[in-house]
């Protein structure tokens, strides 16, 4: 009984260590799956782009970009990936990398909120230059008379300059009977270039 | 007149708008590059020192100055092994790929990744276009344009174990040394570059000439009845060809390979290898026993062999400097000359390039210039001694500004050759690196040997940054240039002498006493004073000056231009806008504690605390009050001997950081600090004055020290500080996390006595404890800053002082847990679990809410969350009713409420901003991993936010978007990187809009940044053109209606 219970025994240690074996190759040969990915920076309008780098999940692998704004990231283990071009003067968007998980494709899209889809060889190209300053607003002219502070000196030219000019030019007849009509009221004051001899005589 | 008050006005507003494009632009960065590891590499004669650094860096530095040129940061798990560089390209070698670098812009030209485990390359060699490699089995010649091998040749790795690799430049050999296994003997691999067809010869095709150059290699070996052991590092005297290394297991003997005639004969014999044994070289009292030999260095023909004596902690080391002289018939050695020095700890000796790093003494070869000669630098109390020998004659440099005090012991010594001059001249020049970490470039004139000169100092300590504390200048006059101290008057300069002379009055007590009156006279005295009291001198009166240019020599015409530029300084300082003008106390890890002025964007004070006695460190800084900080570090190990590791002791210092100086500084061997926190007292009202009506400075805060044995000890330790502690306290409860045991303890204080009567002094016990999971790593503890409360308490806002929340990372489980406790009851007030989340994380705790980051693993871009903290709505109105008499129990139950969002960035650390009121919206400062400060509005992390727009709109928010903004205007560093972020602080500033950040790592960076434009600063939408024109439109008006105010019309229609 003792002889048949350590043989199964060593059968069975011999079936694990050969599982463990299968599973061990299987492993290794599932965590050494390497993938190139490779790409290319673009800069609208200048054929030679500035040197950038370029970041896998915030520095876990770094490439920089070649005179012609290639870079290569050479024998990525296969997952997903995170990837960042860090340009001072353009911004490009991220870029959420599939890189072997399946097959040997490499799938990319933008990591913000386009969604778009990237094909590999990556072509990178900026969504805008980077403005790090607030522009001032420029001299508009129109802007300023619809603003409070035009209509202020819109009043204020009225007041000073067409006024006594518009007094001028009604007909004295035509003024007295406005200034009876108003009865002396806010319209009449500011009409009141040609003083209401009536109402001067009675101030005095 | 008029005209003129217009024009007044008109520049008035060009001014205003003018001084805010100023203030952006102002130089906000303190760039470092960390601990030089290797910068015994030259580009070119002028260009720039190629460096190496301890932080996984290469950089280049202007060598007239030592401003960094540019810099290649390495992630930390890309690791740099070695880097080199010459006139035209430099190459960086690190565990994944070779990067080549055009050396004046620091532009990647090529790279290219690799596989490869043992590695070693050669130096670049002067107009060729290729570098050699050296792998595990095989050496390689490698294009530098393309990175492609050019000629490859294989090599036996189970017989060959690689040692080293020369490179001989006058052959444009490459040697490489190693031990062949089987015999355990030297092993060399000669491989001569075939030189070009010569001239007039018909050229062939391209693969005729790639074989033509190929090197050829041959393979030899030392004579193999001569068992020779390798064990210590060739050399090789370059001008004569000959390898030199040393076998001292055996034979003691230092051994000759004259490689020309190997080479011309095919094999070694008698002839080319030439053995000398040690007791025929002029080696004195050569004893068995104790002792080590070695080769240091080795110049064209010079060589240094170094004969160490171990004793009890001490070493005495005895070098011997020989000249090898070749002649057709024989080879001799002259020894030209010996010196003795000794070294305190020959423990911590390693080799570094062609230098041996010993306590105090590095020896140089002279590599570059004609003239052939060894140089040894060494290291005395005051003093740097440069030794030059050449076979002709001995010079000796003394530099005598170098104070261990200052900068502590000589970390590394380099020597380079540099022609900075417009003169064709290349002179030596030394790269000094201090313990302190201070980087100072010496410059001796070998013609006129009594010129010295410290050409520039930098201070990478800077880049090792601890903790540091922002002061606002307001608070405290801790300028030199400050309203008392600003004029140059004589009486202040003796007042502060008098200190001085305190200090070391024997040898200043004569010169303070025939101080004259008069400037005339005081100009000539100070002509008749040593150097070191005219370096005290103007040390005290300009110290930024003087720690920009150490070795600054007092003369008169540098007096009145301190004289002259007095007022200026002090102007220029009080002009800064939004209180720009900030004291940052630094502690560094290395025991310096800096004031760096964020005005004058440099350090303007600096002292170093004895730590290095027991290899300590520094780890936090307390404000005590306006003129003191409290200082703990603790020593990495209490025995030098490292016979008891565990035991640490914990070192305390007080400074003074206006007059500069340590008040206390003392070891405890005794305990160890578990904790250190800074609690507040209570105001008594008295007045802080002695009997004689003298102003005692009281502290505002005081340090707790819990130690390791469960006791407690208060910092400043005086009666008041004792007196005040126990009225408050029953109100102090103490958070320690045991790593160890993973765990959470909460320490409270009682008195023995129920009746509190007795003066007994209060003791700490444990209060709760809260155990984690062996998984659970604890990574951010983070206390709720009471001040940072706003004064209103709306939309049942909970606040709680005694709320800590925490941060924990389970790697196997991928997960980020955030736990909100309360302190006082130990009650867990919210646990919230994150999902397939990993680090960098940082939470971040402020007013009634939690913000924390964490990269997602699944989304694979940063996620944000923000839990806000509401009182519950019956409770809360009870809290408001009672909140007069409120007593802990009556605090209000808790709602939580969270909302994430997806930030597209690698963010690394997080900090928050301050306002003086904490009316105004909060900023979370981001360090995103590509060097960028984003500053983004706690307006975007809000849980009210909804996806209904009408919805948000009508509660004022904005509707919700699984992005949060990332705009180029919001990164507040603009395109200045700052790399490798530890950590962000902030300080509010006079204006309530205004934040103060500071972020530190490897650069230091600073700004005020403007979260919401509102309160006290004009909206960036404002339009000064617009007001400008209205003004002028007025003024017009004015003047016209002046003019006006004659005619008879109008008077008649205005009476």
């Amino acid at each position: 009984m003792k002889v048949v219970s350590s043989a199964t025994l060593v059968i069975v240690l011999i079936i694990y260590s050969l599982f463990s074996l299968v599973s061990t190759t299987k492993t290794t040969t599932t965590t050494t799956k390497v993938c190139d990915v490779e790409g290319r920076v673009y800069i609208p309008g200048k054929r030679r782009p500035e040197q950038v780098k370029i970041l896998l999940n915030g520095g876990e692998y770094t490439a920089y970009t070649l005179r012609n704004g290639e870079f290569k990231f050479s024998s990525i283990k296969s997952g997903i990936y995170f990837l960042e071009v860090d340009s001072k003067d353009y911004a490009y968007s991220p870029i959420k990398i599939d890189v072997c998980t399946k097959g040997k494709t490499i799938r990319a899209k933008t990591a913000d909120e386009t969604f778009k889809t990237v094909k590999h060889p990556l072509k990178l190209t900026p969504y805008s230059p980077k403005v790090y300053y607030e522009k001032g607003q420029p001299l508009n002219p129109l802007k300023i008379f619809k603003s409070p502070m035009g209509i202020m000196i819109a009043v204020s030219l009225f007041s000073m300059f067409i006024i006594p000019k518009l007094s001028g030019s009604i007909d004295p007849e035509e003024l007295k009977q406005v200034q009876q009509e108003s009865g002396g009221g806010l319209l009449g004051k500011l009409l009141g270039a040609v003083p209401n001899p009536q109402q001067s005589n009675s101030g005095r | 007149m008029k005209i003129l008050f217009t024009l007044a006005l008109l520049l008035i507003f060009f001014q205003a708008s003018f001084c805010i494009s100023t203030e952006q632009t102002k130089k906000r960065v303190h760039e470092g590059i960390g601990e030089i590891v290797r910068s015994d590499l030259e580009c070119g004669s002028s260009s720039g020192i190629f460096v190496q650094t301890e932080s996984n860096m290469v950089a280049l530095l202007k060598p007239k100055n030592g401003e960094i040129v540019w810099k290649h940061k390495f992630n930390e798990k890309e690791k740099l092994i070695t880097s080199t560089c010459s006139h035209h390209s430099s190459v960086v070698l690190t565990d994944r790929k070779i990067l080549v670098v055009q050396p004046n812009t620091g532009k990647v030209l090529n790279e290219f990744n690799h596989n490869f485990n043992t590695i070693t390359f050669s130096k670049l060699r002067t107009g060729k276009d290729h570098f050699v490699v050296v792998l595990d089995d095989t050496i390689q010649y490698r294009e530098l344009k393309t990175g492609n091998i050019k000629y490859s040749t294989k090599y036996s790795k189970k017989e060959f174990e690689l040692a080293s690799l020369l490179l001989n430049e006058e052959s444009n050999s490459v040697v490489v040394v190693g031990i062949n296994k089987k015999r355990k003997t030297p092993e060399f691999l000669y491989l001569e570059e075939q030189k070009q067809k010569e001239k007039g010869k018909p050229k062939g095709t391209d693969k005729e000439k790639k074989v033509n150059q190929e090197p050829k290699l041959i393979k030899f070996q030392v004579d193999s009845d001569n068992k020779i052991k390798l064990n210590t590092k060739p050399t090789l005297l370059r001008k004569q060809s000959i390898v030199l290394y040393l076998d001292q297991e055996r034979t003691k003997s230092v051994n000759f390979l004259d490689l020309n005639s190997i080479i011309s004969q095919g094999k070694t014999s008698k002839d080319n290898n030439v053995i000398i044994t040690v007791e025929s070289l002029p080696l004195k009292n050569l004893k068995s026993g104790n002792e080590n030999l070695q080769i240091i260095t080795s110049s064209s023909s010079h060589f240094v062999v170094v004969q160490e004596q171990y004793g009890q902690g001490l070493t005495k080391s005895k070098a011997f400097i020989y000249k090898f002289k070749k002649s057709n018939k024989k080879n001799s050695i002259i020894l030209i000359a010996e010196k003795e020095y000794n070294n305190n700890k020959s423990k911590n000796k390693k080799e570094k390039g062609n230098g041996k790093e010993t306590e105090s003494t590095f020896w140089f070869s002279n590599q570059r210039s004609d003239s052939d000669f060894v140089t040894c630098v060494q290291q005395t109390e005051t003093k740097l001694i440069i030794t030059s020998y050449s076979s002709e004659k001995t010079i000796n440099e003394e530099i005598d500004y170098f104070k261990r005090n200052d900068y502590g012991k000589i970390k590394n010594v380099d020597l380079l050759f540099f022609n900075l001059n417009s003169k064709k001249q290349i002179l030596p020049f030394y790269l000094i690196e201090f313990e302190d970490l201070s980087l100072h470039m010496v410059n001796i004139n070998q013609k006129t040997t009594k010129t010295k000169n410290i050409l520039w100092g930098r201070e990478e300590a800077l880049t090792d940054i601890i903790d540091l504390l922002i002061i606002p200048k307001k608070t405290l006059n801790i300028y030199q240039n400050s309203n008392e101290n600003n004029k140059f008057d004589l009486e202040k300069i003796k007042q502060s002498l008098q200190i001085k002379i305190d200090e070391s009055k024997k040898k200043m007590t004569s010169f303070y006493d025939k101080i004259p009156k008069s400037t005339d006279e005081i100009k000539k005295h100070f002509n008749l004073a040593t150097n070191e009291i005219k370096q005290t001198i103007y040390s005290i009166i300009n110290p930024s000056e003087y720690s920009k240019q150490p070795g600054f020599k007092m003369d008169v015409k540098k007096l009145n231009y301190v004289k002259k530029n007095w007022h200026l300084k002090f102007e220029d300082s009080n002009s800064q806008k939004f209180d720009f003008n900030k004291l940052l106390v630094i502690i560094t890890r290395n025991g310096n504690v800096y004031g760096f002025s964020t005005s004058e964007n440099q350090i303007i004070w600096k002292i170093r605390l004895p730590i290095s006695e027991k290899s300590g460190s520094l780890d936090q800084i307390f404000r005590i009050n306006d003129k003191q900080i409290f200082i703990i570090g603790s020593s990495n190990n209490a025995d030098l001997d490292g016979n008891n590791k565990q035991s640490k002791s914990t070192f305390i210092a007080m400074i003074d950081i206006v007059n500069k100086e340590i008040i206390e500084s003392k070891w405890f061997e005794q305990w160890t600090a578990k904790q250190a926190i800074s609690i507040g007292l209570k105001d008594d009202g008295d007045d802080d004055g002695d009997d004689n009506g003298n102003k005692i400075i009281r502290p505002r805060k005081v340090v707790l020290i819990l130690d390791n044995q469960g006791d407690y000890h208060l910092f400043p330790k005086t009666e008041y500080v004792l007196k005040s502690f126990d009225l408050i306290y029953n109100q102090v409860h103490f958070v320690v996390m045991n790593k160890e045991t993973n765990t959470l303890l909460c320490y409270h204080f009682i008195k023995d006595d129920l009746f509190k009567t007795t003066d007994n002094p209060p003791k700490p016990e444990i209060k709760w404890t809260k155990q984690f999971d062996k998984k659970e790593e604890v990574t951010q503890i983070n206390i709720n800053d009471e001040s940072q409360y706003p004064d209103k308490h709306l939309n049942n806002n909970y606040y709680n002082p005694y709320m800590i929340s925490l941060l924990t990372y389970n790697k196997e489980e991928k997960t980020i847990t955030v736990l909100i406790i309360d302190t006082v009851s130990g009650k867990i007030i919210g646990n919230v679990k994150n999902y397939d989340a990993s680090l960098p994380a940082t939470i971040q705790h402020y007013a009634n809410k939690l913000v924390y980051h964490y990269w997602g693993t699944k989304v694979k871009t940063t996620v944000m969350s923000v839990i806000e903290l509401k009182a519950n709505a019956f409770s809360s109105k009870h809290y408001r009713q009672n909140k007069k008499n409120i007593l802990y129990q009556n605090r209000p139950m808790v709602t939580l409420k969270k909302q994430s969002y997806l930030f597209p960035s690698y963010v690394n650390v997080m900090g928050v901003s301050k306002s003086k009121d904490n009316v105004n919206q909060k900023g979370l400062v981001l360090a995103l991993s590509t060097g960028d400060l984003f500053l983004l509005s706690d307006s975007f992390l809000n849980p009210e936010r909804t996806l209904n727009v009408q919805n948000a709109m009508k509660l004022g928010l904005m509707p919700y978007t699984t992005y949060l903004p990332h705009q180029a205007k919001n990164i507040i560093n603009d395109n200045e990187p700052v790399l490798q972020v530890k950590d962000i602080k902030s300080d509010h500033t006079e204006i309530e809009s205004t934040s103060f950040i500071v972020a530190y790592g490897l650069d230091l960076f600073y700004d005020c940044v403007t979260i919401d434009q509102s309160f006290d600063k004009i909206d960036s939408q404002f339009n000064f053109s617009a007001l400008i024109i209205t003004m002028l439109v007025l003024i017009i008006a004015l003047i016209a209606m002046q003019r006006m105010k004659g005619n008879k019309n109008v008077k008649t229609n205005w009476n």
